[in-house]
C-alpha cells in the first residue's frame, strides 16, 4: 500500500496526475502541466505539498555535540534559529540521505529528511546519538508546504503576518497561524525566495486550502514533483538517489564543504572520508566531480547516459531535463576532474546519437533575491 | 475525457492513422499526449525510409521521459512534419491536426486490419 500525504484527496480533486515517488502516491503535475507550474514559480508563486518529507526531533543537553556525532557537518557554531544543509553518512562514507538541521536551542533541534526511507534515516541517526539525547520521529504528525517564488513573501505575509524577507536565508521562526503552532523557514528547493511552512498534520489541509484561495490574486499555482525537479535542476541542487547515493563519496563528489573532518567528534564514515581526502590530495585526477552541462540541442539527457570527450567515456549523467527558464536542456553529471572545466566541449550519448554540450558553472539559474534581506 | 475523432484508425500503442488513398498520416492520440505531458522535442524519421508495421519511427521527449512512436503501417516515409522542430508542443495542443508527425506511403493496406476503430479505441483507453 502506497503512502499518501494528508493532501492526497485534494490532489485527486484538482485532477493531478499521481505517480509513485519512493513509495509515495504524489502529484507529478496538475492539469496546467509541468512547464506552466515551473513558470508560475519563477514568475509568481508555486505551492508544493512536501508532507512526504520526514522530520525528526532531538532533545537533551548539548544537542550540538550530539548532532556532530551523528552527521557529517559541524553544528558547533550554528546560530539559534538557523538551518544547515548536511549529510547522514554510512560507515563507508557514502551518503544515506541529505538533510537540513534546524537549531531551536542548546537542547532542541529538528532535522528534515527526504521521503525515500524515513525509518531508515531515523535508525541511522539514532544509533549515533549519545545517551541523554531523545530522538522522536515526528514525520507522520507533521505537515509541510513549500511556498516559493518572487511573490511568495506577499502570500506568506497575507496568511501569517510575517514578511520572511527580513529573515536571513536559511533561518526559521516559530509563529502562530490561526492560533496554531507554525514553523516558518526561509528556505526551499527551487532557487527562488520562499518559505517552508510546518504545521501539525491535521491542519495542513486547511493551510493548503488557504494558500490556494488567497494565492489566486497573486497568481499562485499548485505545483507537482515534475516542476519541483526542473526548478531544483536549474538551481543546481542535488536530488538524493541521483547526485547523492550510498555509493558516492561526498569528498570526491565536490561536497567537501558539508563534510567537516577536523571536528573532534567521530561520526559514521569519518575514517573512510579522511582516507578519501588524503587519497584525493595525493591524486586529484582520481576525482569525479559534479558538473553542469548545457546541451546544444533539444534532446534531453537522462540519468545514466554516458558523457564522452570524443570517443572516451568520461562520466555519467545523474539528472537531465529541459530548463524552461534557462531556455536549454540541462544535465548534472559526474565527470573526471580534468574535464570539469567551464566551457569544456563534451557530448552526451542519447540512444546512439551524440548531443554536443558544454560544461557551465552551477547554478544554471540564480535569482539575486534568493538570499536578499530587507530591513 | 479524451478527444477521439471518428474518421481515424488507432493502434494499441496510441498512434492514430488517417488514410487518404495510399497514404497514411500518423500522429499520437489526445490520450497519449495527455499522458506524456509537455512535449519538448520530437526526433523525426528521415524521408524515404522504409519501415515495417510496428517499427519505431520517431521519438517524443516530454519533460519527464522519452517515448517511441511506432508506425502502425509499413511502407515508405514520404513526409515528416517540419513544424515540430520548432513547435513540438503542437502535439499537445492539436494532436490530430497540426500535431501530425509523419506520412507513410503504404505497401500493404491490410496493415490497417490490425488497427482499432475510434469506438474500439475509446473502449481500449477506458479499460486501461
Amino acid at each position: 500500500m502506497a503512502l499518501r500525504t494528508p493532501l492526497y484527496e485534494r490532489h485527486v480533486a484538482l485532477d493531478a496526475r499521481i505517480v509513485d515517488f519512493s513509495g509515495w502516491d504524489m502529484p507529478v503535475q496538475y492539469p496546467e502541466g509541468i512547464l506552466a507550474e515551473h513558470n508560475a514559480t519563477r514568475e509568481k508563486i508555486g505551492i508544493f505539498d512536501t508532507c512526504h518529507m520526514g522530520e525528526f526531533l532531538f532533545e537533551g543537553e548539548n544537542v550540538r555535540e550530539a548532532l556532530n556525532m551523528a552527521l557529517a557537518g559541524s553544528f558547533k557554531k550554528l546560530g539559534l534559529g538557523r538551518c544547515r544543509y548536511t549529510f547522514i553518512t554510512n560507515e563507508n562514507g557514502g551518503v544515506i540521505d541529505d538533510a537540513v538541521v534546524m537549531l531551536f536551542s542548546e537542547t532542541k533541534a529538528w532535522m528534515v529528511v527526504n521521503a525515500g526511507d524515513i525509518p531508515g534515516d531515523f535508525e541511522a541517526v539514532k544509533k549515533s546519538l549519545p545517551s541523554g539525547i531523545t530522538a522522536t520521529n515526528l514525520s507522520e504528525k507533521t505537515g509541510k508546504l513549500d511556498v516559493q517564488g518572487p511573490e511568495a513573501w506577499k502570500l506568506v505575509k497575507d496568511i501569517t503576518g510575517q514578511d520572511f524577507r527580513v529573515m536571513p536565508f536559511y533561518s526559521f521562526i516559530e509563529i502562530k497561524w490561526r492560533g496554531r503552532d507554525m514553523i516558518l523557514s526561509r528556505s526551499g528547493y527551487t532557487g527562488e525566495p520562499g518559505a517552508e511552512l510546518y504545521v501539525a498534520a491535521e491542519f495542513v489541509g486547511e493551510l493548503w486550502d488557504e494558500l490556494l484561495e488567497k494565492g489566486k490574486p497573486f497568481g499562485a499555482e499548485p505545483c507537482g514533483l515534475g516542476a519541483r525537479d526542473t526548478l531544483r535542476l536549474e538551481a543546481g541542487m542535488p536530488l538524493y538517489g541521483h547526485e547523492l547515493t550510498t555509493e558516492l563519496n561526498p569528498i570526491y563528489a565536490g561536497f567537501e564543504k558539508f563534510v567537516v573532518l577536523k571536528k573532534s567528534e567521530n561520526f559514521p564514515g569519518k575514517d573512510a572520508l579522511l582516507a578519501a581526502q588524503q587519497k584525493l590530495e595525493q591524486n586529484p585526477e582520481s576525482l569525479e566531480v559534479l558538473v553542469g552541462l548545457k546541451m546544444e540541442d533539444k534532446r534531453t539527457p537522462r540519468a545514466g547516459f554516458v558523457v564522452r570527450d570524443g570517443e572516451a567515456e568520461i562520466g555519467r549523467v545523474t539528472s537531465g531535463a529541459i530548463g524552461p527558464t534557462v531556455g536549454a536542456t540541462l544535465a548534472l553529471a559526474y565527470v573526471k576532474n580534468k574535464y570539469a572545466k567551464t566551457d569544456a566541449k563534451l557530448a552526451v550519448e542519447s540512444r546512439g546519437k551524440l548531443i554536443p554540450c558544454a560544461v557551465v558553472e552551477l547554478p544554471f539559474y540564480s535569482n539575486p533575491a534568493l538570499r536578499e534581506k530587507t530591513e | 475525457m479524451s478527444n477521439v475523432p471518428v474518421d481515424l484508425f488507432f493502434a494499441k500503442t496510441h498512434e492514430w492513422v488517417l488514410v487518404e488513398e495510399n497514404v497514411a498520416t500518423i500522429g499520437i492520440s489526445d490520450h497519449a499526449q495527455s499522458e506524456l505531458g509537455d512535449i519538448t522535442f520530437v526526433e523525426l524519421p528521415e524521408d524515404d525510409t522504409e519501415i515495417n508495421a510496428g517499427d519505431e519511427a520517431a521519438n517524443i521527449e516530454s519533460v519527464k521521459a522519452a517515448s517511441p512512436v511506432f508506425s502502425p503501417v509499413g511502407g515508405v516515409i514520404i513526409e515528416v512534419n517540419p513544424d515540430l522542430e520548432d513547435t513540438p508542443e503542437n502535439i499537445n495542443h492539436d494532436p490530430y491536426d497540426s500535431g501530425w508527425i509523419f506520412k507513410v506511403e503504404m505497401s500493404d493496406k491490410s496493415d490497417l486490419d490490425n488497427l482499432m476503430s475510434a469506438e474500439e479505441y475509446e473502449e481500449f483507453i477506458a479499460e486501461a
